[in-house]
């Protein structure tokens, strides 16, 4: 019996690898005595893949027998060169818990290809995570991918007992997704979002008025973009991502670099397709920067710009366009300039902040408060450090920061970057070295 | 270095209590120790110039004076409630801190506790003061390693007389099972389960509720030594390749990239990780114990 369930498993999570989400975070579920697992922290990478993606949750396919076509998806129904199969509810269970138990995962994201008709796929996804929330008293984290025109009760269900639910929009204009995938509409999609949406919403009222109201979907909802496989700018995507965080809700959305598969016209070829790796990635930067960062998108990506800037991060793309509003004083500017400033995170500007409340900032301190000096350098200003070089010339700026190592990677993942609390790695064995206070 | 303990701290002036570099004091390593170490000195009017352990003197440095803190639980609880008030988080900040086992931590803690005291909570957050920022940095090196095992450590069923033991392994760099028993044992309260730090030769055991006397702790810190194993459970190899198959079978081959992976996954965590071991293969030191 085992050696199919690994059969299963190696051709069901092949097929899930593209979906870019893992995220954990944003549970909210806590262990009662009897139960098993809890899904309350930050989210936890309990591996990373050999392309450095985070492995948090088992994400493998329900199964990848599907009736639709398509061109982007490797399961679509006209392509032969795969085997379909299907788990058993049983086997996702087991497996969800043997893993969890070892503290492989912290829990199961689980989407399938539509076998039968939308309603049917879903069922079996509600009764797998049914039997792990009842009968295995299972409280890690379960993420369920609904499927597109699913019906409102089963997706209450899905989110009563979900931490998080997620309709992937998958291409970013309903013009591409119509080339593309001849079955799918926008209308399947954002329907179900929608009733996901006032859900969770209605939850939440409901908890304020009642603290053992149950909750749904706690940990939001989010959706993944496919990137490249259809010709959208960055600024049409980034465009459509800040319609569906205002409009609904959405808590992330995730870009997925095309990786193109070959045997199907309707897309880009693999024998001349370069992945669009840093694109995906300058578009986390500038997705960040959207819901962390407060900058509004014409800031990020003016209209009718096309893509964002490949050279620099997006932030030093935005200091370059506005050089006038740059260098920003360190021991005066409000904290949300501070964090404006290339190279200067959310944790370096609050450190700032807090250290100027007892003294005066100076240069060298900032380099011990983790601001990336290479770029920051001439974007801001200290009692000691008084840039010109921004005033006479920003391309020349630009071409200091290109030409050193200071393009703004920030380190990383590039792909679904990783819960906060990872996300500045540890510096591994050595301390870092003290640095020496002017007196 | 700029570490010694006698750099006057800018600007907000020196703590009220100045460094007595002859005074060295002696504690049992644990927080409650060296937060009665703090209680101990301020009644002296002076800071020591190294904390160690008792009945191992400090080495290096002649010492007038080496004051042995006796460890009492009241008047921890007092000096911990007193900083917590005045900076919540400010002793979980230096218990990570110290746990980093790095020469000299504790005297940062103890000025840093130290300027709190005298000048409020804004110094905790400076990271112009050297201790402050000291403290902090080890606080945030230990709690990521403690992040990382949370994540990297992988337990293993072992079976002996029908109860069934879940055994993990690791080498975590910096001391870190003191503060690993939070999560462990929200995430699993009803497994019998144990993390060996294989590097201290300790191992954090958690007993589940219902085999517990009454007000035994959920969890103790034991030499790793006195510790039996059972056999392998019949399905562990099984659920072992299943997650190596896993974990071939997400990577986008088209994408490896090594340089990210190991920034994520540094070496030294392999020999413990299911998924690195080759195929069929048994780790190294599974078990040890
Ligand atoms: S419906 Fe989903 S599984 Fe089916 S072909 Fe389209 S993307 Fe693939």
């Amino acid at each position: 019996m085992r050696r199919q369930v690994i059969e299963k498993l190696e051709i069901l999570a092949d097929a899930a690898k593209y979906d870019a989400s893992c995220a954990s975070s944003g549970g909210k579920r806590e262990n009662t005595p009897t139960g098993i697992g809890n899904s309350t922290g930050a989210g936890i990478c309990h591996s990373y893949t050999e392309d450095g993606r985070c492995v948090s949750l088992l994400k493998v396919l329900f199964s990848n027998v599907c009736i639709y076509d398509c061109a982007y998806c490797v399961s679509r129904r006209s392509n032969d060169e795969v085997t379909r199969v299907a788990f058993t509810v049983d086997e996702v269970v087991e497996l969800t818990m043997g893993f969890y138990k070892r503290n492989y995962i912290e829990g199961l994201f689980l989407s399938s290809g539509i076998f039968k008709d939308a309603d049917t796929t879903t069922e079996k996804l509600v009764a797998v995570a049914r039997k792990l929330r009842e009968d295995h008293g299972f409280n890690g984290y379960i993420h369920l991918k609904v499927i597109p025109g699913a019906s409102p009760e089963l997706l209450t269900e899905a989110g009563r007992l979900a931490d998080r639910l997620s309709v992937n929009v998958e291409i970013p204009s309903e013009a591409g997704l119509k080339e593309v995938a001849p079955e799918k509409d926008y209308n399947q999609v954002f329907g179900p979002m929608g009733h996901v949406r006032d859900g969770i919403a209605e939850a939440k009222e409901e908890r304020r008025k009642n603290r053992r109201a149950p909750r749904f979907a706690a940990g939001g909802q989010s959706t993944q973009l496919v990137i490249g496989a259809t010709p959208e700018t960055d600024r049409q995507i980034l465009e459509l991502s800040d319609g569906l965080y205002s409009e609904q809700k959405l808590r992330r959305v995730y870009y997925s670099g095309f990786v193109p598969l070959g045997g199907d016209d309707r897309v880009p070829d693999p024998e001349t397709y370069r992945a669009p790796l840093h694109r995906e990635h300058r578009l986390y930067q500038a997705d960040w920067l959207l819901r962390k960062y407060g900058f509004a998108l014409d800031e990020v990506a003016p209209p009718g710009s096309g893509n964002l800037d490949s050279e620099v991060d997006p932030k030093t793309s935005y200091a370059l366009r506005f050089p006038y509003l740059f260098p920003v004083d360190v021991n005066a500017a409000p904290l949300e300039w501070l964090q404006r400033v290339p190279g200067l995170g959310i944790r370096s500007a609050k450190r700032i902040v807090a250290a100027r409340r007892r003294g005066v900032v100076r240069w060298e301190d900032l380099r011990a408060m983790g601001v990336v000096l290479k770029r920051a350098q001439f974007f801001l200003t200290t009692p000691d450090h008084r840039p010109q070089l921004l005033d006479r010339s920003p391309d020349a700026v630009r071409q200091r920061i290109v030409g050193g190592k200071g393009d703004g990677a920030p380190q990383l993942s590039l792909f679904a970057p990783a819960p906060v609390r990872l996300a500045t790695p540890a510096s591994g064995t050595a301390p870092a070295p003290p640095i020496a206070r002017a007196a | 270095m700029t570490t010694s303990p006698t750099t006057p701290p800018r600007p907000a002036g020196p703590p009220a209590l100045p460094v007595d570099p002859h005074l060295a004091v002696e504690t049992d390593g644990t927080l409650a120790g060296l937060l009665c170490a703090y209680a101990e000195t301020y009644k002296r009017s002076a800071l020591p110039a190294s904390v160690g352990l008792i009945g191992e003197p400090a080495s290096g440095a002649l010492f007038g004076d080496v004051l042995r803190v006796e460890t009492e639980a009241a008047i921890a609880g007092r000096v911990e409630r007193g900083l917590e008030r005045l900076v919540p988080g400010l002793v979980g900040r230096i218990h990570r801190a110290v746990l980093g086992e790095r020469p000299g931590i504790e005297v940062a803690a103890l000025r840093l506790a130290d300027a709190v005291r005298a000048e409020g909570a804004a110094a905790a957050d400076d990271w112009t003061f050297e201790p402050a920022r000291e403290v902090a940095q080890w606080s945030g090196r230990v709690g990521r390693e403690a992040h990382r095992m949370e994540a990297f450590v992988r337990f293993e069923r072992y079976v002996a007389d029908d109860a069934e033991t879940w055994v993990a392994t690791a080498r975590p760099e910096y001391h870190v099972l003191p503060i690993l028993h939070g999560h462990f044992s929200t995430r699993y309260p009803t497994l019998a389960w144990r993390i060996v730090d294989a590097r201290r030769g300790l191992a954090l055991v958690h007993t589940p509720a219902p085999e517990r006397a009454e007000g035994e702790p959920a969890t103790r810190i034991v030499p790793a030594v006195t510790l039996g194993l059972g056999d392998e459970a019949p399905d562990e190899a099984a659920y072992q390749r299943m997650w190596r198959a896993y974990f071939q079978a997400v990577t986008i081959p088209e994408r490896r990239n090594l340089a990210l992976h190991l920034r994520h996954v540094p070496k030294r965590y392999w020999p413990y990780l299911t998924e690195k071991q080759p195929p069929g293969g048994v780790r190294l030191d599974a078990g040890v114990g």
